[in-house]
């Protein structure tokens, strides 16, 4: 064994970066912790804002994690931080709604809701001020409003923020408050090792088998270079949703798990993209302030302002050629909605690990997600056109572009039928499930503290554990259910069952 | 001594590549080598770290794309007029086969990422970014202009 730890933690993100932070204060008992992170240390001059070059640094397959049939790509970042680098920071509470759908004993709003606060609160989370919100986020308020729709700001966690919006690169000026900023700092200062560049290949009872792979990216590692094995009382694992499910399927673990790696759901999305006949102010200032989820409920989908980059939004587009170069021809014209599904949590839906541990995802699109998808296109049609927009480009629609003049008509131009997989990019950042939570060991990974069934040594921490979606951005929803990992983890510390308090001697 | 790293296509795929970026972003046919080098050297960049699996079914989408033409028109893809070159896209693109529309998908991605990634273009379409002062220039309703 190259070094002896007590908790291990695989990963830095929401999940992991909240576990190490909420684990700190017991170095000071004598807990030696660590945080074992893939990716690098980014350096802040780092985040450059030049799209090509941001997707090759920060995300795994350049952000575009494909499933078997090529119908959806999946976005994961890595780095000390974690996917919290390069999501845009919205803080939504997960709903009554979604736990009740969960279903999972033990696993109450009252106990999450004041978790999810406390992080909110670290994180700076506040609504945008009125003066700070740009037209293409005006343009869907106002467009809702007129339909009668709820428009409601997107708390998020920012702090001086400049308004470049490259959140989804990276943020150039340190304002997103991710787990890099804001709980892996303070957990180090606590005397958390954070051990970056270092790949777990698998976990086996009781530690680690992992490499240390140098970076042309962000700073040196703090171990060496090479192979090496860790030991641990506890392992948390924290690689995300894909990540954790394929390494813990990678790993052969000594216990049967007929539920891990399924149950996997992601919120796919579509970017709807419109045309103004004007420039309006839309990629200037914070890129995602309103959301409208009238239709959760009801209908699986929310709508949500957004702002993407030049080559995302075309490759958003359907179609090719002439008009959609017409399309891209002023970015200032632009305007953009994300639809994004609650899509059911299925068996089938699942990952496996290939030869070398990496995630394959095998993900297949129900009937009702579908419907969802184009009933999403046809409200963020009407949404669009209410805000003045000339024309609307709809991936499930019957032409390129569907004209103001023909508004009247988007129930029938925008239709299941044109909804053809693989020519449209269905796209998600929202990974969940693989290592669910529940009582029943037939069909869930772990217990409602995230510990894997049958091993007293095995947690898991991050997105994995959702049941089904949530509906949600799962960023604070993550951070919730990981600080209910690391109370367990904490309570069993300080009963002495881990090998109990040490308590280091002050040497006055 | 190592020699010079070798394109993952070869200087035949890489002509034809540049013959369907001209249906596909009809702004890049004719361009000069300053638009056509970056987006061929930004495709190499995003198939060289790809299995070889996944590289050899790019080449042989390339390959189909080129040859399917000539049993109904005699002539290769490169050799039909463009608005016939278009239909052929579509078709595919509209293709019955999920497996064809994820392929066209696919190229689409690489040329556009080939494309609207280069700083040029980004100033042309008026994608003028500022890390510092988006909030100054938001608060000033200033529009970006061209550079």
């Amino acid at each position: 064994m190259d070094a002896e730890f007590d908790i291990l933690i695989i990963g830095s993100g929401a999940g992991g970066g909240t576990v190490a932070s909420a684990l700190a204060p017991l170095c000071a008992e004598g807990a030696r912790i660590a945080v074992l992170e893939w990716g690098p240390h980014f350096g802040d001059d780092e985040f450059t804002g030049r799209e090509l070059e941001m997707a090759e640094k920060l995300f795994f397959d350049s952000g575009a994690i494909g499933n078997r049939d090529q119908t959806l790509n999946v976005a994961c970042a890595r780095g000390y931080g974690g996917s919290t680098l390069a999501y845009t920071g919205t803080s939504i509470e997960i709903p009554q709604r979604s736990l009740e759908r969960w279903a999972v004993p033990g696993l109450m709003l009252d106990d999450l809701a004041p978790r999810m606060r406390r992080y909110k609160q670290q994180n700076n989370v506040h609504e945008l001020p009125d003066e700070d919100i740009n037209e293409n986020n005006q343009l869907f308020a106002a467009g809702c409003r007129a339909l009668g729709h709820t428009v409601k700001k997107f708390p998020v966690n920012i702090k001086g923020c400049k308004g470049s919006g490259m959140c989804n690169m990276g943020c150039p000026n340190q304002a997103k408050q991710g787990t890099n900023r804001v709980q892996l700092p303070a957990a180090e200062a606590h005397g958390v090792q954070v051990i970056t560049n270092c790949r777990v290949h698998r976990v086996t009872p009781h530690g680690v088998e992992a490499e240390v792979v140098p970076s042309p990216h962000g700073r040196p590692s703090s171990w060496p270079s090479g192979r090496c094995r860790f030991g641990a009382r506890i392992v948390v694992v924290a690689a995300g949703a894909m990540h954790s499910s394929a390494l813990l399927a990678h790993s052969r673990l000594p216990v049967d798990l007929p539920a891990l790696g399924r149950y996997f759901t992601c919120h796919p999305a579509l970017t709807l993209v419109a045309q103004h006949d004007r420039p309006i102010i839309n990629y200037y200032g914070f890129p995602k302030t309103y959301y409208c989820d009238d239709f959760e409920e009801q209908n699986d989908f929310i709508l949500e302002t957004c702002m993407y980059f030049p080559f995302t939004t075309a490759k958003s587009l359907a179609g090719f050629g002439v008009p959609h170069s017409a399309m891209m021809s002023d970015f200032r014209r632009l305007q953009m909605i994300l639809v994004l599904v609650s899509d059911q949590a299925e068996a089938e839906n699942r990952i496996t690990p290939d030869s070398d541990g990496n995630p394959v995802l095998h993900y297949k699109f129900s009937a009702r997600t579908l419907d969802a998808l184009v009933a999403s296109q046809r409200i963020a049609a009407r949404i669009f056109f209410a805000g003045g927009a000339g024309r609307v480009h709809a991936p499930a629609a019957d032409r390129f572009l569907i004209e103001q003049a023909d508004r009247d008509r988007v129930d029938a131009l925008i239709d299941r039928r044109h909804l053809k997989l693989g020519k449209i990019s269905i796209a998600s950042a929202h990974p969940m499930g693989g290592c669910r939570i529940g009582a029943d060991r037939t069909n869930s990974v772990t217990d409602d503290r995230g510990k894997v069934h049958g091993l007293d040594w095995l947690y898991v921490a991050d997105g994995s554990l959702f049941p089904g979606s949530s509906g949600v951005n799962p960023y604070v929803t993550i951070m919730a259910l990981a600080d209910r990992v690391a109370e367990s983890i904490r309570d069993r510390w300080r009963s002495g069952e881990l090998g109990g308090s040490r308590a280091i001697p002050i040497v006055p | 001594m190592d020699g010079p790293i070798q394109p993952v296509l070869s200087a035949g795929q890489q002509r034809f590549l540049l013959c369907l970026a001209a249906r596909i972003v009809p702004e890049s046919a004719g361009a000069p080598a300053q638009v056509t080098d970056p987006l061929l050297a930004a495709i190499d960049g995003e198939l060289r770290p790809r299995p070889r699996l996944q590289q050899l079914e790019f080449k042989l989408l390339l390959l189909t794309i080129r040859w399917m033409t000539v049993p109904f028109t005699l002539h290769r893809f490169e050799r039909l007029p463009a608005e016939r070159q278009d239909g052929w896209l579509r078709f595919l693109e509209n293709a019955p086969l999920t497996l064809l529309r994820a392929g066209i998908w696919g190229l689409k991605t690489l040329i556009f990422l080939g494309y609207y990634t280069q700083g040029g273009v980004q100033q042309r379409i008026r994608y003028l970014p500022s890390k510092e002062e988006g909030n100054v220039r938001l608060h000033r309703r200033q529009l970006p202009s061209a550079g």
